[in-house]
């Protein structure tokens, strides 16, 4: 089971995810923001970054760039959950490092087969 | 268009003359060498040309004053007017233009609020199903779990009752085992009533051993009296009478030991007869016994094999049940999101709009009131521009990245759920 980190800037989608992360077993931090997210990221370890990139402030793609300079969070998949699907912006997230990019509304039983195929 | 014209003339009125004058030289010029129908038409043509040159190619002087001026206002007061009265078919010009582009931003918004607003009954109408739908398999599942413990956890205790649940073939299952424990028991006593009599055979037969040594001890005195009786020959009668007595006590007493060992043997035959008939009758009661028994848990165990498929069956249920709960709820999950993900939408659609278009009011109000109170005399000769910047109404010109962001397509409820995520893994 591993430990994620759910950055989104909305608390129902916030709880959607971290209720199916938590229901699968996985342990579960959230954070409302790209800058409280990179403070627990230099805080604790975490297996896995799950976030949105339209927040207030640090917007997803900026935090994951952020976060590939975090030495814990250098190697750890990091996937982009967001309502955006344009290719410009993928391969945005793609340059910053995210592994992977999953459009909203997910489904479940996808995120967690992701989560397990980026976990493995 | 008369109103017009009369202005324009009354403007050139003291130039018509010298105009007319000017345009007629050349006509006047070429007269005396042209024919007459040639001066004819082309006078025509002059005036026709002359009119239409007044009418579209000179220009309409400001006016300062006008036929239907008032002549007691000077020409100042009338120049002011006539700025004033620009000034509000700008504003007015204005009022109108700003007033469509909010009526396209309102309608813009109620739109997007008519969208998310079928978004949101659309999804609270999924929502709910799928709780029903919830709530009913929750609930059929209850009633099977019920059925299992019924069917696990019946009561066995009423006398005569007919075993329905898994409970009551086990208490029935373990009744028949403490009967054939009941039953081992009692052959076990009877076999060990049948080993004393055994032992009571055995006893005899020590007695019978004895009563044939005895019989074999009198069979070696009855020799050595004989073989007395050769050696003394007929010498001594008295000693004959002797051993005739001898004898017939030592007959007496064999005899009496042939009665004993025909009665021990008597008990013995009788012992033997009765240990088989005992014996025979515990072959045929363990045999029925275990008969009755095999029936009675064949019966059993198919019953029982009977409950532990239903009680599998009920399990497979309820699993495929919460398997079933677990996809509504994932639907639940996704209608949810779909509701947070329009909301979210429209707070960004929201507040730039909104913005903007107060923005446009205010600068309208503004504009308004400057006038209203250049109109009221505070500042008639003003005539100044207005001090508020010009105010924009279009979206077009926002900034990018307050760009309010178009919500979700309202489409066919079907169409409009997309239930896989899309994933690309990079």
């Amino acid at each position: 089971m591993a430990a994620i980190l759910v950055v989104d800037d909305s608390t129902t989608m916030r709880q959607m995810v971290a209720f199916t992360l938590s229901s699968a077993g996985h342990s579960v931090i959230e954070a409302p923001d790209g800058a409280q997210a990179l403070a627990l990221a230099r805080k604790q370890k975490f297996d896995l970054v799950i976030t949105d990139v339209n927040m207030p402030g640090m917007n997803g793609i900026d935090l994951v760039q952020n976060l590939r300079e975090v030495p814990d969070c250098k190697f750890i998949p990091i996937l982009v959950l967001t309502t955006e699907a344009g290719a410009e912006l993928k391969q945005k997230g793609r340059s910053a490092g995210a592994t992977g990019w999953i459009v909203k509304p997910f489904n479940p039983e996808v995120l967690l087969d992701t989560l397990k195929k980026v976990l493995d | 268009m008369n109103k017009m014209l009369r202005f324009k003339l009354y403007a050139y009125r003291n130039r018509l003359a010298p105009m007319v004058v000017l345009v007629t030289v050349p006509w006047v010029a070429i007269a005396p060498w042209a024919p007459g129908w040639m001066l004819a038409v082309s006078l025509a043509l002059l005036f026709i040309c002359a009119w239409l040159l007044f009418l579209h190619v000179l220009p309409t002087p400001p006016a300062t004053r006008r036929a239907t001026d008032d002549r007691r206002l000077s020409d100042a007061e009338i120049a002011g007017m006539r700025r004033s009265d620009q000034h509000a078919q700008e504003l007015l010009a204005r009022w109108a233009s700003m007033t469509h582009e909010s009526k396209l931003q309102l309608d813009e918004v109620d739109q997007h609020v008519t969208e998310v607003m079928t978004h949101a009954e659309s999804a609270v109408v999924e929502i709910g199903k799928r709780f029903v739908e919830v709530t009913r398999k929750t609930r059929r599942q209850v009633e099977l779990a019920v059925g299992l413990l019924s069917r696990t956890g019946g009561d066995a205790a009423e006398e005569g009752a007919v075993p329905d649940s898994l409970t009551d073939y086990i208490h029935a299952s373990d009744a028949l085992l403490k009967e054939l424990g009941g039953q081992l028991s009692t052959l076990g006593e009877q076999l060990a009533a049948l080993s004393a009599r055994q032992e009571a055979v055995r006893e005899d037969s020590k007695r019978i051993d004895g009563a044939l040594d005895q019989l074999a001890g009198l069979a070696s005195q009855i020799r050595v009296l004989a073989l007395d009786s050769s050696r003394r020959g007929t010498s001594d009668n008295r000693a004959f009478v002797e051993m005739t007595d001898r004898v017939r006590d030592l007959s007496l007493t064999a005899d009496e030991s042939s009665r004993a060992i025909r009665r021990t043997l008597e008990d013995i035959k009788s012992q033997a007869s009765s240990t088989d008939n005992a014996i025979r009758t515990l072959a045929m009661q363990a045999r029925d016994a275990g008969r009755r028994s095999n029936e009675q848990v064949s019966a059993l165990t198919g019953a029982t094999l009977n409950k532990m498929q239903e009680v599998h069956g009920a399990l497979g249920e309820i699993g495929e049940l919460g398997s079933r709960i677990q996809a509504d709820i994932n639907q639940i999950i996704i209608e949810l999101q779909f509701q947070d993900i329009t909301q979210q939408k429209l707070q960004r659609l929201r507040a730039p709009m909104l913005a903007e278009l107060a923005a446009s009011w205010i600068t309208m109000f503004e504009e308004t009131r400057a006038f209203n109170q250049k109109l009221a005399g505070r500042a008639p000769e003003a005539a100044e521009p207005p001090r508020t910047q010009p105010f924009r109404v279009s979206r077009k010109n926002a900034a990018e990245g307050e760009k309010p962001k178009p919500a979700p397509q309202a489409t066919e409820a079907g169409e409009r759920r997309d239930d896989g995520s899309r994933v690309e893994l990079f």
